[in-house]
């Protein structure tokens, strides 16, 4: 340690301050009754004495050590045994401890004055749970030994230190060194948490060091990107929030950080321990340290207010065992390597795609000098078990090198030729290249501050562009569109020739992009440009991501389009990017049976490549993760396993259960049955186990854990009460079905979704592409529309919802706004929203606030295009521009969602082939097929070949089909008429067993034909769980647009 | 002068008196002097030469403490005390008649009531109660005339003090001014600790000298009052 006077003095006045406590200290008002007796004359001291008695009222010991602060005290106190950070005398305690009951007593003292003695006793707990604080600049439970010359201390609210001065390298000397003096009354490890500041400038604001240990000589450990939570009075700051290693990199605002490495060992109890911190780059504000006990987690409000945090149960742990997945089944089921995707990773998939280490930024960021350290890492596992490669990705418009665009064409050009080399010498064994990514969203053409180097690649061969062009012209576009997409696509052709004439055959080419298949007009050119690369020979599969953005919309739709793929390109089709997200675990598994099977089971789909899966997830804040760091899996992967290794236990679909509100305690009102995963039903032996995963909180129904019997548990109201229940074999869960119960009565309560905000602002979020934020207000409670004005009028704060119907729903918020909001002209305009790739708004109207407290209402319409029944965000939008109070914050108090109760009842299912095929197809596993009839509104049915059935499905949400009529209307040529042909039709049930159950022949003669079709009971409870409706053509046939079999309608009847 | 007042108080009365020999030393007072006691005016020690410690006239003498009257020295308090010695393992019970009267009472405007504290002490300062605990055996504020009889069980562990003494405290009160110069007194007598079982020492009857003292007390305070009147 370096001495000068300066730190010296400080020494000198840190002695002469109050004795240094430990913030440990927090009163205890809880549990124990405090009692002070009247004054008496002591007089072997002669002062004035006082009783303390200190009663244990709870039923449960509390553990000490204790001390009485003597508070408001009319007379000076005299032998305090010591007086706390704030000058407050006390008296320690000798008790180590109260047992329930138990009385201590402590002896207080004052001088001696002729006036009457009061004063209030407060008790204080040293909690070992609080940490040790300690101030930048000295303070709490320490103080200050040093300040180096290039630190200073900024006064005001907080006091903290800050530097004038960047230093990236770590000190030579004490400069810029701070050196604190920590009082530690326990000995223990601590881990290091910091309430700190980031400048303006962000990430040349963000780092500082820390010392490897407690003492004066200490080597130097770096904190950067520092990120936090935000502290009181902050943008965001919410009070409950755990503070860990993550959180924000919040820019000009106090936040709480946990250090990562900050972890200190203290070896005696009440020792004084140096403890040094240094700068480095200028913009970081230090206001204060705390070391806390290692096991323990503090929130946000914890650490501000000096109280204790709380202790860390040691989590529960899984370690999966292999195979992977879908080991042994005709299509990969992969993930993403490496970083933290890593753990268990063999154990789940089987294909390797390195999320961001393939990438051209992350293996040449310096121009040539190549990283491929995690690269390696992926590829290697992927060979070293037998694994799928898939090379993730060769050219694209975001995470390129930052050289790229500066240099000419043919200087690019090179470097891409360098690149592809460099990539195939070191992985020579790869299966499959993602060549190009994204080439319709962020293509490497400049755009939105993308990397620019198409013209590169189209130096590569530049007649393609005029090959493309002809290309186009010769499948009929006009001559403006095939010139457009000989400019789209000509730097494309040649990425993927580049990448045929370096890469083995064996490696399979593709492109990659997203929000595909819920989108008619990308899937168009998905189907363009992979129909122009096979013309050339150029692609062998097509790539669509499956972020949870872009497969949020109707499942038709996207199995619509992923046909259309499948049928005008007859390319394998790969899921690449499947992260199905969800606010909580039931809603995440909910979607994950609604999608994945879908995807899983499309003929077209040759594998699934899982986005991650483990925190670390890109999109984890969304909850995408499908496991925690524990290993512990969510409830959507546990599904899964059981789902792909077609071991998990089925239960069928039960139908509505009618339940009189009469109905008394105990009566059982549904039995559920269950079957193993080969289809046999499980009897009172077999060990299953049924669980309500959500619907029962009120508890009025109780499910038997082993037989699946449901009873009624409690008084019953009218009401429509959907309970999510699944049955679990061994480790694997069934599909989770939807039991609903109706109690019938009059004006049944609706379903709320509420958001009162109490306890942060329950995922409200400024709309992406603007600069609106969202904070948090515990005191009020709000969440804190927070806008930005500058350069925009309008200011929108949206809510994610699963995809619902909000025909005959009622929106509302109550919000607070300022009078200078009301008179700077602002607006408040409620609005719903659907998914992508539209993202359709149904506006509210705009409403003209008064200040103080407003209830904006909204009963949404629907506009026409059907989009009310398929929301999936709710949305409130402040509208300018304002004359003044640009600067406040509207406070969202409440918002309340209602949505009509309608109870099942008898119901028609039209299919009726107008738009599109709705899903129909022909059955897997054969060569049948429909192709769509737009100006016939209608399917056509395509022969299985010369078979002499052809199937055709169509896939269809779980239910049961008990009573339920099927009704097809045909359409025969008259060509066909005399061929014998038959129909039947039939339903089926999902995998793994898909269960038929036919319905009688059918003669079909020419013109229209319509049966009806009612399915019966197969004796095996079959017909409770159909997925699809399906019809069979018996006889061979041929088709064309002269001579077909048309369908132009289903209708589905259900009692 | 106040309306006499008597009154009782009987503390945990745990037995018939019986025959005990008693660990202190003149507790009758029966020499009419303080032989054996202590007195204390403020934490300086015995320095009164007024009227802060008296002895009742006979036939049946008591010891009297007086605090906040125009004859007496102390500022704060008066204490009486007699340092004793218990033998481990044996019970004892405190016996000890008491009379405490105030010149004025709560019926008088300004009336700051004195009070007084019974207590056992361990040479350091502190006060402890019967049972061995921080605190005190009684206290009372004094508000008119009243007799107290206390018949005590003590606590084992106040026989592990090395410096034990029995106290008798009497403090004036005070408001956030100052006290209101009303006199008060306290009459101690038939003070006894005695093992329980001892069988040769007997008890005195409270009931005369409790009398006796009340008497007394009026003369005093009638002297005072002219005193003060004198003042003004």
């Amino acid at each position: 340690m370096r001495l000068n006077a300066f730190s010296i003095a400080l020494i000198s006045a840190g002695l002469a301050a109050v004795t240094p406590v430990s913030a440990a200290w927090q009163p205890l008002n809880d549990g124990v009754d405090t009692t002070s007796s009247r004054a008496t004359v002591d007089r072997v001291n002669r002062v004035y004495s006082s009783v303390v008695t200190l009663t244990n009222t709870s039923d449960d010991i509390i553990e000490g050590p204790f001390r009485v602060l003597i508070t408001d005290s009319s007379i000076a106190v005299n032998g305090a045994d010591g007086y706390t950070g704030n000058g407050v005398p006390y008296f320690d305690v000798g008790a180590d401890s109260l047992a329930a009951g138990e009385s201590t007593a402590v002896s207080v003292s004052f001088n001696l004055e002729r006036k009457r003695l009061s004063f209030t006793p407060v008790l204080e707990q040293d909690n070992p749970n609080i940490g040790i604080y300690a101030e930048a600049e000295g303070g709490a439970d320490a103080t200050l030994n040093y300040l180096g010359m290039d630190l200073i201390i900024e006064n005001g609210e907080p006091e903290y230190v800050t530097t004038l001065v960047n230093a990236t390298t770590p000190p030579e000397d004490d400069s810029r060194v701070g050196e604190l003096l920590v009082n530690f009354n326990q000995a223990g490890t601590y881990n290091l948490y910091a309430r700190l500041r980031v400048g303006p400038e962000g990430f040349s604001d963000d780092s500082m060091y820390i010392p490897s240990a407690l003492g004066s000589a200490n080597e130097w450990i770096l904190v950067n990107g520092i990120s936090g939570y935000a502290a009181p009075g902050e943008p965001g700051y919410e009070p409950d929030t755990v503070v860990d290693s993550g959180g924000e990199a919040n820019l000009e605002a106090f936040m709480w950080v946990a250090i990562p490495d900050g972890e200190y060992t203290v070896a005696d109890n009440n020792v004084t321990e140096v403890f040094r911190y240094a700068s480095r780059e200028d913009g970081l504000d230090i206001d204060k340290f705390v070391f806390a006990p290692v096991g323990l987690t503090y929130t946000v409000d914890q650490l501000e207010n000096g109280l204790p945090g709380e202790i860390v149960t040691p989590p529960e742990t899984y370690t999966p065992s292999g195979p992977p997945l879908a080991d042994g089944q005709p299509k990969f089921l992969g993930g993403v390597c490496c970083g933290a995707q890593r753990p268990n990773f063999e154990a789940y998939w089987n294909q390797v795609t390195a999320e961001n280490a393939g990438k051209w930024g992350s293996v040449e960021s310096v121009r040539d000098q190549f990283n491929w350290t995690a690269l390696d890492e992926a590829y290697n596992l992927a060979k070293d078990n037998g694994f799928i490669y898939k090379h993730h990705v060769l050219v694209w418009g975001s995470q390129q090198p930052g050289w790229i665009s500066d240099l000419s064409p043919s200087e690019q050009l090179d470097e891409i030729l360098e690149w592809y080399q460099a990539v195939n010498q070191r992985y020579p064994a790869m299966d499959f290249i993602e060549v190009v990514n994204e080439f319709d969203n962020a293509p490497p053409d400049g755009g939105n501050g993308r990397p620019n180097y198409v013209d590169g690649l189209r130096l590569y061969a530049p007649e393609v562009t005029a090959e493309v062009e002809a290309f186009f012209l010769a499948r009929g576009d006009d001559a403006s569109t095939a010139a457009q997409k000989a400019e789209d696509y000509d730097w494309i052709v040649n990425a993927f020739q580049m990448a045929r004439d370096i890469f083995p055959a064996s490696t399979q080419l593709m492109f990659n992009e997203y929000s595909v298949i819920n989108s008619d007009a990308r899937t168009d050119k998905v189907i363009d440009l992979a129909n122009l690369l096979q013309s050339r020979g150029l692609i062998d599969a097509i790539g669509f991501q499956g972020h949870a953005f872009s497969t949020g919309g109707p499942l038709e739709t996207m199995l619509s389009n992923i046909d259309r793929m499948e049928s005008q390109t007859g390319l394998d089709i790969y899921l690449t990017e499947l992260d199905i997200d969800g606010a909580d675990e039931l809603t995440q598994l909910l979607e994950y049976q609604r999608l994945f099977p879908a995807f899983w089971t499309h003929p077209a789909i040759k594998g699934v490549t899982m986005w991650g899966y483990l925190p670390g997830h890109w999109r984890e804040e969304q909850g995408a993760i499908l496991a925690y760091d524990t290993g512990v899996e969510k409830a959507a992967l546990k599904w899964l396993k059981g789902y792909v290794r077609e071991l998990a236990p089925q239960f069928n679909q039960p139908s509505l259960i009618t339940v009189d509100e009469t109905t008394e305690v105990g009566m059982q009102v549904a039995d559920l049955v269950s079957y193993d995963y080969l289809g046999n039903p499980h009897d009172q032996t077999s060990a299953v186990q049924w669980t309500v995963l959500s619907g029962n909180e009120a508890g009025l129904f109780a499910l038997d854990t082993q037989s699946g019997k449901i009873s009624v548990a409690a008084p019953l109201s009218p009401g429509l009460y959907d309970l999510y229940i699944q049955v679990v074999e061994g480790e694997y869960p069934s599909f989770t079905r939807k039991v609903q119960i109706v109690v019938p009565g009059d004006d049944l309560p609706p379903e709320v979704i509420e958001y009162d905000f109490s306890d942060g602002a329950q995922g409200w979020r400024g709309d992406y592409g603007t600069s609106a934020t969202v904070g948090y207000d515990g005191s009020i409670p709000a969440a804190l529309l927070i806008p930005d004005w500058v350069g925009r009028n309008a200011q929108e704060y949206i809510e994610e919802i699963s995809m619902t119907d909000l025909n005959g729903a009622n929106l509302s918020y109550t919000v607070n706004v300022t009078q200078a909001q009301v008179d700077g002209g602002m607006t408040i305009q409620p609005y719903v929203q659907t998914g992508g790739p539209s993202y359709t708004r149904i506006y509210g109207q705009a409403v003209v606030p008064v200040a103080g407290e407003n209830v904006i209402t909204f009963a949404p319409e629907d506009n026409g295009a059907g989009d009310l029944a398929i929301i999936q965000r709710l949305g409130l939008q402040l509208n300018g521009p304002l004359s003044q109070g640009t600067d406040d914050v509207v406070e969202m108090t409440y918002v309340r969602l209602e949505i009509p109760t309608s109870l099942p009842s008898a119901e028609t299912v039209t299919y009726d082939f107008i738009s599109d095929s709705e899903g129909m197809r022909g059955d897997y596993g054969t060569n049948a097929s429909v192709i769509h009839r737009p100006a016939l509104e209608a399917v056509s049915l395509q022969p299985n070949d010369s078979s002499e059935t052809h199937n055709y499905i169509l896939g269809v949400p779980s239910r049961d089909y008990s009573g339920a009529a099927i009704t097809y209307t045909l359409n025969v040529s008259s060509e066909l008429a005399d061929d014998g042909l038959s129909v039947q039709g039939y339903v089926q049930t999902g995998e793994p067993n898909y269960a038929r159950i036919y319905g009688s022949l059918e003669p079909l003669s020419a013109g229209s034909n319509l049966f009806t079709f009612y399915p019966q009971d197969d004796g095996n409870g079959n017909i409770e769980n159909i997925e699809r409706i399906a019809l069979q053509i018996n006889g061979a046939f041929v088709a064309d647009e002269d001579s077909e079999i048309l369908i132009e309608r289903i209708d589905a009847d259900f009692p | 002068m106040n309306k006499l007042m008597i009154g009782g108080v009987l503390l945990l009365l745990s037995a018939a008196p019986q025959a005990m020999a008693s660990v202190i030393t003149n507790g009758g007072f029966t020499d009419c002097s303080y032989n054996g006691w202590s007195k204390d005016t403020d934490g300086a020690g015995d320095i009164s030469v007024l009227d802060d410690f008296t002895i009742t006239s006979g036939p049946d003498c008591a010891a009297e403490l007086l605090v906040d009257a125009g004859n007496t020295e102390a500022w704060f308090a008066n204490t009486l005390f007699q340092n004793i010695s218990l033998n481990s393992g044996e019970q004892y019970q405190l016996n000890v008649d008491l009379t405490a009267g105030s010149e004025f009472s709560s019926a008088d405007n300004g009336f700051i009531a004195d009070n007084f504290v019974v207590a056992f002490g361990d040479g350091s300062g502190s006060y402890y109660g019967a049972d061995g605990q921080l605190g005190s055996v009684f206290s009372a504020d004094i508000d008119g005339n009243n007799s107290y009889s206390l018949n005590i069980m003590l606590d084992e562990t106040l026989s592990a003090f090395a410096n034990l003494s029995l106290e008798f405290q009497l403090l004036i009160g005070f408001d956030e001014f100052g006290s209101d110069f009303g006199g008060s007194f306290l009459q101690v007598d038939n003070v006894s600790i005695t093992a329980v079982g001892d069988d040769n020492v007997a008890v005195s009857a409270p009931s005369q000298a409790l009398l006796f003292g009340l008497g007394l007390a009026g003369l005093v305070f009638a002297n005072r009052q002219r005193s003060t009147g004198g003042d003004q």
